[in-house]
């Protein structure tokens, strides 16, 4: 808004020192300019911060070959101190790699995630114990155990622990299933919220669902795909 | 005169346009968590077994529930923005629009891989019916931006937000609730809908996981970068192959906003 404030009021001022030519002609240029230096911003500035879209876009998990950390701490010292918004930017990039290692199935890819687990920054050593948990493999329990033994921060250590803990259960596994139309879908639910709808008008709904009526099914049977 | 000070005008708007160049990246979701499961032992008692899932379960859970076997076939990325209005929902049936109940909500879940290509997959949408469906929710009362976060309803959700803020960095404890499930019918668990994720009453469905219980989230700038973060954890209800399971597990979301 200044801006604008301050243009009108310049505005009336010029056309009584200069000729209006000669103003038409001056505003041309600095639109130009102004329009020049908007489509080298728009070229060249950003090109830091792509959209997720294309960050997203990778290679497929088999075929990806993971490259190493990034050094971001464990370079030594020197002169030129990183500023914060480079040490963010650094952290951001590392953690960015570790979620992308972690949907990955190859060693080298692991390796790289363990090797993070010691890093100087927490929040990276943070995003590697979830990205240990996210790659899934019992390999990196001694790993996370050996690291847990070593730090002094207790929340750390429950967290390494509990991630090697993680590792060691079984995983859920998704069974294939019959495949159900949205159509069918949306009839089963549509037949559940009726027969929710009547027991609540008949008044017979009860706090302890092995009180209810023989419309609720056994806790433990496997569903009616059909239903 | 009056065409010099157009001239003046469209200036101005230009270095206003050229000063403001903020955009929003989204950015991924995640999930793991275990799953308590009833069994029996050799003797015959109950007994419990504990698994977990993390990320690649939870797309393989979506690629059966969408029937998009990219998800799983490809490197895909879920992900989550809380500061997107859902227009779906609104204009669908049940929305407010078409007098329906669904008022207007912030939050959207989408993903994308190498198939989907530049595009985006939004995990919710509208039948062809114009029927609002949903594979995933999050819901809670985002106190940064007061926005309503996914079907979060003062009447059934926690409300309350306990802050901790400096010059550059804000953040914000409360409580929320993840949703995951396999009949995208089964949306809007808040509004008195707990049952979809057992099977009190009739309902069921083959997978679904809630994680209810403390959130943390916040934003911190760093030069003109706005980053977004939260982290959720708890326990809830779900359903394993139709079969009834406790969950418990963690989730996290991060979003990042340049302001050039």
């Amino acid at each position: 808004m200044p801006v604008l404030d301050f243009l009108f009021i310049l505005g009336p001022a010029l056309n009584k020192i200069m000729r209006p030519k000669f103003v038409f002609a001056l505003l041309l240029l600095a639109l130009l300019a102004l329009g020049a230096a908007f489509f080298l911003k728009q070229h060249f500035g950003s090109a830091a911060t792509p959209p997720p879209v294309t960050e997203s876009v990778t290679p497929a998990p088999v075929a990806s070959v993971a490259p190493p950390p990034a050094p971001i701490s464990a370079a030594p010292a020197t002169t030129n101190a990183p500023t914060p918004e480079q040490r963010e930017a650094a952290i951001d990039a590392e953690t960015g790699r570790l979620q992308d290692w972690s949907m990955n199935e190859d060693p080298a890819s692991l390796s790289n995630i363990l090797a993070d687990l010691t890093n100087p920054e927490k929040e990276i050593r943070d995003a590697a114990i979830e990205a240990t948990k996210q790659f899934g493999s019992s390999n990196a329990i001694p790993t996370l155990k050996e690291v847990a033994a070593n730090t002094t921060d207790t929340q750390e250590q429950i967290d390494l622990l509990e991630a090697a803990n993680f590792l060691s259960l079984p995983s859920l596994v998704v069974t294939p299933q019959p495949a159900q139309t949205m159509e069918q879908m949306k009839a089963a639910a549509q037949q559940a919220r009726q027969a929710h709808q009547n027991r609540l008008q008949k008044g017979a709904q009860s706090q302890n669902p092995s009180s209810a009526t023989q419309s609720s099914p056994d806790q433990n049977a496997p569903a009616d795909p059909n239903q | 005169m009056k065409l010099t000070k157009i001239l003046m005008c469209a200036l101005a708007m230009g270095a206003v346009t050229f000063a403001t160049n903020v955009y929003a990246v989204p950015g991924p979701v995640t999930v793991s968590g275990t799953a308590l499961v009833q069994t029996n032992n050799a003797h015959g008692y109950d007994a419990v077994k504990q698994i977990k899932f993390n990320q690649k379960i939870l797309l393989q859970v979506l690629a059966q529930a969408t029937g998009d076997s990219s998800i799983t076939n490809h490197k895909t990325t879920v992900y989550y923005d809380p500061g997107a209005e859902n227009y779906t929902a609104y204009y669908s049936n049940e929305g407010v629009y078409n007098s329906g109940s669904l008022p207007i909500f912030y939050g959207e879940f989408f993903y994308s891989n190498s198939v989907t290509g530049p595009d985006v997959v939004y995990l919710d949408g509208t039948t062809g019916d114009n029927d609002y469906y949903s594979y995933i929710e999050f819901d809670y009362y985002n106190r940064l931006n007061d926005d309503i976060e996914g079907f979060w309803t003062g009447d059934t959700g926690a409300y309350n937000n306990i802050i901790a803020a400096s010059s550059n960095k804000k953040t914000v404890n409360g409580n929320g609730l993840l949703y995951i499930h396999s009949n995208p019918s089964y949306y809007d668990l808040p509004a008195g809908n707990y049952y979809f994720a057992n099977r009190w009453d009739g309902f069921n469905q083959q997978y679904a996981f809630v994680i209810s219980g403390p959130l943390k989230y916040g934003g911190s700038l760093s030069g003109s970068t706005l980053r977004t973060t939260g982290a959720l954890s708890g326990s809830g209800d779900g359903l394993y192959q139709g079969r009834p399971v406790v969950v418990s597990g963690k989730s996290s979301f991060s979003a990042k906003e340049n302001n050039d």
